[in-house]
């Protein structure tokens, strides 16, 4: 995965536990800030031993450090350098993930060798939405999860996300959500 | 079922978020959302001149006439929204005409104008262009922090081994300088006991103890100078123009970096990478003493000898249009671990200043509240390209005291300069019973003093014997001032830290502590035979067992 996933996973290290205890990590698993350059594009085997790292730290299984990063992921890409393309993507929940894959594009025209997901939206109810994952990776459903429940809350919507079914590099996802928080 | 426009009204939002229907006098019948968003003062029933500027064809044509013309485009203008031009063709139902426009931002910057892919039609392809454009500016923006944020752990690596560099250095520094003394001083004992075979046996056995010492010295010294880039000469506007791509990433679009380098051609002696990370420390201080936009300007001068820099100088200077600094600020600046930021480490001027008295310069700050700061760097020039490496001409002075095999044909005179007292004393013996006519100072301005003696006198050391930290100064200091007034004088340096930088570019020899008292014979009887000028190159890392 590309190193800006890297990043993610360490500030929400140091905002939970610390900068002492990323420090810890580092040295655990032996990597340092060529391991963090936002636009390369690492080994997954390398992202998946930072996650399981981070999950013994935090006393998580692995997919539930994967649904928490998940949330994270939202607010932290929100803060970055990527807010404005954040913005761009979408106003609602539904036109966000609609236009996910049009923002991935662009990702892959900057950095071919990534490998990144599709979501489709295939079914849109008031409340209920049913959104098709594809990846060629496998075992990142808890995530998913977790970004459709951050983009809950960035959409400042009350609601639940479930895998509602999944197969070979396949899945779907309902998110059903109550009215507007905010109003 | 009623379909006006073929696809029926509700339809038109999505493929047409721009569209606007009007009735044969122009008045807005209904919008798309982009409208609404963009016009938020528009009504139904406003009519269209008073929210657009037609642009094509000029004051709205016929909208009969447009609709009836396939092929024919209009383009508008949203006076709310200037940044926005609608672009789109005319298609008539009854007496109802729409426009179905679509928008075109008017900047590549779209999407950091709260823009959003619903504004555009599905399948757009300027919104495959805009977010690719937003994708690498968010990409260069990254590139920028990540440059900064490994400028600052190169920084902070680099103290840290600067300080166990020091550390090590010094330790061994002392250790050789008490080394010396001991290995001197037993070969005083070894001539006095004369063939006492008893004596002469603990005599090596101290000797051969000192150089095992010698040797864990030794390795401290490794530990200080590993990995440290050693000194070399360069051309120095060609390096730091060669860096300034670099400085301009560093200081990201904001801050202008400009280079006015006016030193074309001057050679310095430095660790490149080490000058490189000053300027870098020097460009991150200036960025972060700049609130909004700024200019930072980095500047290079030849400029002339100073009162306590002999020779010719160079000044560096990196001057910035930010918030400056109050006297007490200035006044600390460059202690280590001072800082005035919030997540500073303090030890970037610090490390300027370590750097520019390693290279025999100097740095300081100017800088007032409101009105920026210049950091200074003086520099010694070590030539100029195309001369470098040329030797000094002889001005004659010199007295012949080279005979056969190096060793001197009448008294030569050498001035040593050595703080520790015991040593001093065993140098001079050493010296004085092979030949030499020696005069000594135990410190820096002991031997200003000495050669100014001299100089009055209408007399001329031949060589200088220095140690290279006194403690009132550098050996180096001397060196170049005693050069000054005796151009044909000889220069070996004593060093404790293993390594003594500077010595091979200015023609000085120089040997390593634990002083052996052979290789500082034969030193000097070479330097003596090398002829009437300072170009001896008489390096001794390593002392061989005598």
């Amino acid at each position: 995965m590309y190193g800006m996933i890297h990043n993610g996973m360490r500030e929400m290290v140091i905002d939970r536990l610390g900068e002492d205890e990323w420090r810890a990590i580092e040295g655990m698993i032996n990597i340092g800030p060529p391991e963090m350059i936002g636009m390369t594009v690492y080994d997954d085997a390398l992202t998946f031993c930072i996650l399981e790292t981070i999950a013994g730290r935090l006393g998580q299984s692995v997919p539930e450090c994967l649904r928490g990063f998940g949330r994270y992921w939202v607010s932290y890409a929100e803060r970055g350098s990527f807010r404005s393309i954040m913005q761009f993507t979408g106003s609602t929940i539904e036109s966000f993930i609609g236009n996910l894959d049009r923002m991935h594009r662009a990702v892959a025209a900057a950095m071919p060798q990534a490998s990144l997901p599709s979501f489709r939206v295939i079914e849109t109810q008031p409340g209920r939405l049913l959104v098709q994952y594809q990846s060629k990776r496998s075992g990142l459903e808890p995530f998913v999860c977790g970004l459709f429940e951050g983009l809950l809350g960035r959409f400042e919507l009350e609601g639940e996300v479930r895998l509602y079914t999944s197969g070979d590099g396949y899945a779907e996802f309902e998110i059903r959500h109550r009215a507007d928080c905010s109003t | 079922m009623d379909r006006p426009f073929l696809i029926g009204l509700d339809a038109l939002d999505q493929p047409y978020p721009g569209h606007v229907i009007v009735d044969r006098d122009q008045r807005i019948l209904r919008h798309g959302p982009l409208i609404a968003r963009l016009c938020p003062t528009l009504r139904i029933g406003d009519v269209i001149h008073d929210h657009f500027t037609w642009l094509s064809p000029p004051h709205g044509g016929n909208l009969p006439q447009l609709a009836s013309q396939p092929g024919s485009v209009v383009q508008l203008r949203c006076d709310s929204s200037v940044s926005a031009i609608f672009t789109g063709c005319v298609v008539a139902d009854d007496d109802r005409y729409l426009l179905a426009l679509q928008v075109a931002p008017a900047s590549l910057s779209a999407v950091e104008m709260d823009w959003r892919i619903s504004d555009f039609a599905p399948g757009d392809p300027q919104v495959d262009l805009l977010l690719l454009v937003a994708m690498q500016k968010a990409m260069l923006q990254e590139a920028n922090e990540l440059a900064e944020k490994l400028a600052d752990e190169r920084q902070k690596a680099e103290a840290l081994r600067d300080r166990l560099a020091r550390l090590s250095s010094y330790l061994a520094h002392d250790f050789n300088n008490h080394l010396s003394i001991l290995r001197l001083n037993v070969g005083r004992i070894k001539w006095a006991v004369g063939d006492n075979l008893r004596a002469r046996r603990v005599t090596q056995i101290v000797a051969e103890t000192i150089d095992r010492a010698s040797e864990v010295a030794r390795s401290w010294i490794a530990l200080s100078r590993d990995d440290r880039e050693p000194a070399q000469i360069v051309r120095l506007d060609e390096l730091i123009n060669e860096h300034m791509p670099y400085f301009r990433a560093l200081a990201g679009k904001r801050i202008a970096v400009e280079a006015d380098l006016a030193a074309t051609g001057v050679l310095v002696l430095v660790a490149p990478s080490r000058l490189v990370n000053c300027l870098t420390n020097l460009v991150i201080n200036a960025c972060d003493a700049t609130e909004s936009t700024g200019t930072i300007a980095i500047a290079t001068r030849p400029g002339d000898d100073t009162a306590d820099q002999a020779g010719p100088q160079v000044c560096i200077s990196v001057q910035d249009t930010g918030s400056g600094m109050t006297d007490e600020q200035l006044s600390r600046a460059f202690n280590p671990y001072f800082t005035t930021k919030m997540k500073g480490s303090g030890i970037g001027l610090a490390s300027v200043r370590e750097f520019a008295l390693d290279a025999d310069g100097q740095a300081w700050l100017e800088s007032r509240p409101g009105a920026g700061t210049t950091a200074f760097l003086r520099l010694p020039v070590a030539g100029t390209a195309g001369t470098a490496g040329q030797d000094q001409p002889d001005d004659g002075s010199s007295r012949q005291v080279a005979g056969i095999n190096g060793q001197p044909t009448e008294k030569a005179r050498v001035l040593i300069v050595e703080d520790e007292q015991y040593a001093l004393e065993a140098l001079a013996e050493l010296l004085a019973a092979e030949g030499f006519e020696v005069s000594l100072a135990g410190s820096l301005a002991e031997a200003r003093a000495n050669l100014q003696s001299l100089s009055e006198a209408g007399e001329a050391p031949d060589i200088l014997l220095s140690d290279l930290l006194l403690p009132d100064g550098r050996g180096s200091t001397l060196a170049r001032e005693a050069q000054e007034m005796f151009p044909a004088l000889h220069v070996v340096m004593m060093s404790g830290k293993g390594f003594a930088d500077n010595c091979s570019a200015n023609g000085w020899a120089w040997i390593a502590k634990p002083i052996d008292s052979r290789i500082l014979t034969t030193t000097l009887y070479e330097v003596l035979a090398s002829g009437a000028h300072p170009s001896v190159e008489a390096e001794r890392a390593s002392p061989s067992r005598g």
